[in-house]
């Protein structure tokens, strides 16, 4: 009786002692993020329209927490903003019926328009894209792409705000991105940012994710333009004006896909092993002239001592952009030859870095040398490196 | 003569010191995990791992990111001093060799561990974790070596054995804890909010097993208390720990993963939880045996009880009223996209706190009815017992039956 009773004890303390340790395991078990409620609708824009950024310099960096009260001193710096606020209210009605005609709900997103095809904007994918936009960027992009989200709040850079339509790292000339661009944003990250890499997910639910981006920074330009329009002329027609910018910001968008190759994928020259062959001290000579020529546009006006004292500058979103420096190993588009290429080639268009398109691809070439040797001295001819370095 | 008698210390006092300064270290870091969970601060720095002192060179001045980094920073202060307490505990390992070998295992477990973290540190494919073989592998046989010497101790009867093994599982768990908070970094786009979940669940575990380390270095009961003495109390104790933990899980999922499921039940099993909470401190103040053990924790749990329900309430109302949509229609409102108040930062944190205090003290008064009762040393005055685990059983009894005057 004695010896039944240990062992029902010890069966009982096997089994208590078993799911104890499986239990911490049971929050990773299921479909863990829901679809979005059926009757949840995206919020009407309430934040400042960023109209047009100061040309003077800003005081300094950005401080995690207060987008809000930085966006409000831009009028004061010489910027233009708007108030959404001041839209009459019906007008607003009727944009935000506009709105959910044309763009759905977060649980069923649409494009209404003929050229939402082309660009990948069909309600499956967009729903697909949605819910994992939900799980891996909201909390940091919020709902509707606008950058605020809980995670974001905290940390500069900002995340991005989708709804100027306009993005950083693009290989078109301009601010909007072909796909390929959004999907190596999201394959590497952007590195010192907390832009995480999403190189482990499947390759289909980035293509979903870039999708889904590209729809919120559809709706969000739209939205965008058409408030701006009325925060002008508020007796304009909301639906014709928005109906019309829909229709450009689309034909943009198709514009920027099939915008020419970037040359950035023309091959990269064979300069020998870095830091070590004559050819690539030599092209690194060769970048380092172009860098600190004194030119309109040259690399130092904006990377004073190499991007150690940066000259800060206003971006479209209002918020500053900060030039890199080059003797850091870390650049946030990425270090890879072809990355440096494109960004050298387009520039940065959103933040006023310009492109260089009257460079030959040896010159470009020349500069891709240069920045990917300048945070490794050794790899710099001694001229170079005593220029770059000359405290060492 | 004065005739007192005291229990023997089962560790020498400083090493209880160090055990509290392991707890309180603990409940540092629960802080800051909770305050990275509710700022949502996990992914502020995507590179894992990253160096203790890696802030000294890459220090920015965004929230976020300090939090986070914090956080980091003195998870490694936990890992130094539990690798030191447990150094000390296999120290004092009586027998020669097994000592020798005990120590020199934790010191091969704990730079094999290190070894690991820098062979991560090194690969930098962001799309790939190579887990390394060779230090994995050593941590592996250091722990089949502790596990060896202290089973071969505790069949022998050597006293500190248990204590010994069970200071190991600690320290492993800390470690586990440690990679398991990395792993929710480096595999966020794979399952970083299911890992964020586990990763929160286990530092309870954690924090428990802490505690009762902390019980068990010090000096235990004078007298027994009968499986019948323990009446209901005996197994509505434990059953108070299973009903906590679900509870806690399900606050998990709650926070991390937003299911209408878990927060129903998270609900319905808090009405759960106080009752058997009532249930066990009336059956475990009833009689006055029992009231010695249960005492310490069971004032603290009522008390913690009572404060959590408060902070549920409150946690609730800002996260999912009609306040907590701060004028936003109802109809564009999401719960996870809200940012806190600092009142709200303040109350979800505490609320996270509270709990862990409310599973650490039904853990501990669970452990402390159990607890058997301590060897009583007799002294013509009363001193501090010095370590007794030096001793083997027989040979301590015989020497405190016969020397009046030199108790260890």
């Amino acid at each position: 009786m004695g010896s039944e009773r240990n062992e029902r004890r010890v069966h009982r303390g096997a089994i208590l002692a078993a799911a104890l340790l499986l239990a911490p395991s049971l929050p990773g078990c299921g479909e863990s993020t829901p679809d979005y409620p059926s009757t949840l609708s995206f919020p009407s824009r309430a934040d400042r329209l960023v109209l047009k950024a100061p040309e003077s310099p800003p005081p300094g960096p950005n401080t995690a927490g207060q987008l809000e009260e930085e966006l409000a001193r831009l009028d004061a710096a010489g910027g233009k903003t708007a108030d959404p606020a001041r839209v009459p209210g019906d007008a607003r009605q009727v944009l935000n019926r506009f709105l959910k005609d044309a763009f759905g709900t977060p649980a069923a997103p649409t494009v209404a328009a003929d050229t939402a095809g082309p660009l990948g904007l069909t309600p499956d994918p967009l729903a697909e894209g949605g819910k994992l936009f939900r799980r891996h960027c909201l909390q940091c992009h919020n709902l509707a792409g606008d950058g605020r989200g809980p995670a974001g709040v905290g940390v500069v850079p900002f995340p991005r705000d989708f709804r100027r339509g306009e993005f950083k790292f693009t290989t078109t000339g301009t601010g909007k991105p072909r796909h390929a661009d959004l999907l190596r944003t999201l394959e590497h990250g952007l590195k010192g940012t907390a832009m995480p890499a999403f190189g482990l997910l499947p390759e289909g639910d980035r293509d979903l994710l870039a999708r889904y981006a590209v729809y919120l920074a559809v709706r969000g330009e739209v939205e965008f333009r058409t408030l701006a329009t009325l925060t002008d002329d508020p007796r304009a027609d909301a639906r014709a004006t928005a109906e019309g910018h829909l229709k450009t910001i689309l034909a943009e968008w198709e514009k920027a896909q099939a915008a020419p190759q970037p040359a950035g994928l023309s091959p990269e020259p064979d300069d020998g092993e870095t830091g070590k062959s004559e050819a690539h001290a030599a092209a690194v000579r060769r970048g380092y002239q172009l860098f600190v020529a004194k030119a309109d546009n040259s690399c130092v006006t904006c990377h004073a001592d190499f991007g150690r004292k940066p000259v800060l500058r206003y971006d479209v979103w209002g918020t500053v952009a900060k030039p890199a420096d080059l003797t850091a190993t870390t650049l946030k588009g990425g270090t890879r030859p072809q990355d440096v290429f494109a960004r050298v080639r387009n520039g940065i268009p959103a933040v006023g870095m310009p492109a260089h398109p009257d460079y030959t691809d040896r010159q470009v070439w020349d500069l891709v040398r240069f920045v990917r040797s300048a945070p490794y001295p050794r790899e710099l001819p001694e001229d170079v490196r005593a220029v770059v370095y000359p405290n060492p | 003569m004065t005739d007192t008698t005291a229990v023997a210390r089962p560790v020498p006092r400083w090493m209880l010191a160090v055990a509290i300064l392991a707890a309180a270290v603990a409940l540092v870091l629960l802080v800051l995990g909770q305050l990275v969970t509710t700022l949502k601060a996990g992914m502020a720095d995507p590179a894992w791992p990253t160096e203790p002192w890696y802030l000294i060179n890459n220090y920015k001045d965004e929230v976020n990111y300090l939090v986070e980094h914090t956080h980091r920073i003195v998870g490694f202060a936990l890992g130094g001093i539990l690798g030191a307490l447990t150094l000390c505990v296999w120290w004092l390992e009586p027998r020669k060799t097994a000592k020798w070998v005990g120590v020199a295992a934790v010191v091969a477990l704990i730079a094999a561990f290190g070894e690991f973290h820098r062979a991560v540190m090194n690969q930098t494919d962001p799309d790939r974790l190579d887990v390394p073989a060779a230090p994995v592998s050593m941590m592996g046989a250091a722990l089949a070596v502790l596990t060896a010497v202290g089973v071969s101790g505790l069949a022998a009867g050597v006293r500190g054995s248990g204590l010994r093994l069970f200071t190991t599982v600690v320290l492993l768990a800390v470690m586990t804890q440690g990679v398991l908070g990395g792993l929710r970094v480096r595999l966020n786009a794979l399952h970083g909010p299911e890992l964020a979940a586990v990763h929160g669940v286990f530092a309870q575990v954690v924090f428990c097993l802490i505690a009762l380390l902390t019980l068990f270095c010090t000096r235990p009961p004078r007298d027994e208390v009968s499986r019948t003495a323990r009446g209901a109390a005996g197994w509505l104790s434990p059953a108070l720990v299973v009903v906590l933990f679900g509870q806690l899980v399900l606050g998990v999922l709650v926070r991390h993963l937003p299911t209408p499921l878990a927060q129903r039940l998270h609900f319905l099993t808090a009405f759960l939880a106080v009752a058997v909470i009532v249930a066990l401190l009336r059956a475990g103040f009833a009689t006055t045996p029992l009231r010695a053990r249960v005492a310490p924790a069971g004032w603290l749990l009522g008390v913690l009880v009572a404060l959590q329900l408060v902070l549920g309430v409150e946690a609730w109302m800002g996260k999912f009223s009609d306040e907590a949509r701060a004028g936003q229609p109802v109809d564009s409102y999401l719960p996870e996209t809200a940012i806190p108040s600092p009142y709200q930062v303040v109350v979800r944190t505490s609320h996270v706190l509270i709990g862990t205090g409310v599973l650490a003290s039904a853990v501990l008064l669970a452990a402390g009815l159990r607890r058997r009762a301590g060897e009583t040393i007799v002294s013509d005055e009363v001193r501090e017992s010095r370590v007794a685990v030096e001793l083997p059983r027989a040979e301590f009894a015989a020497a405190g039956a016969s020397d009046s005057g030199d108790s260890r």
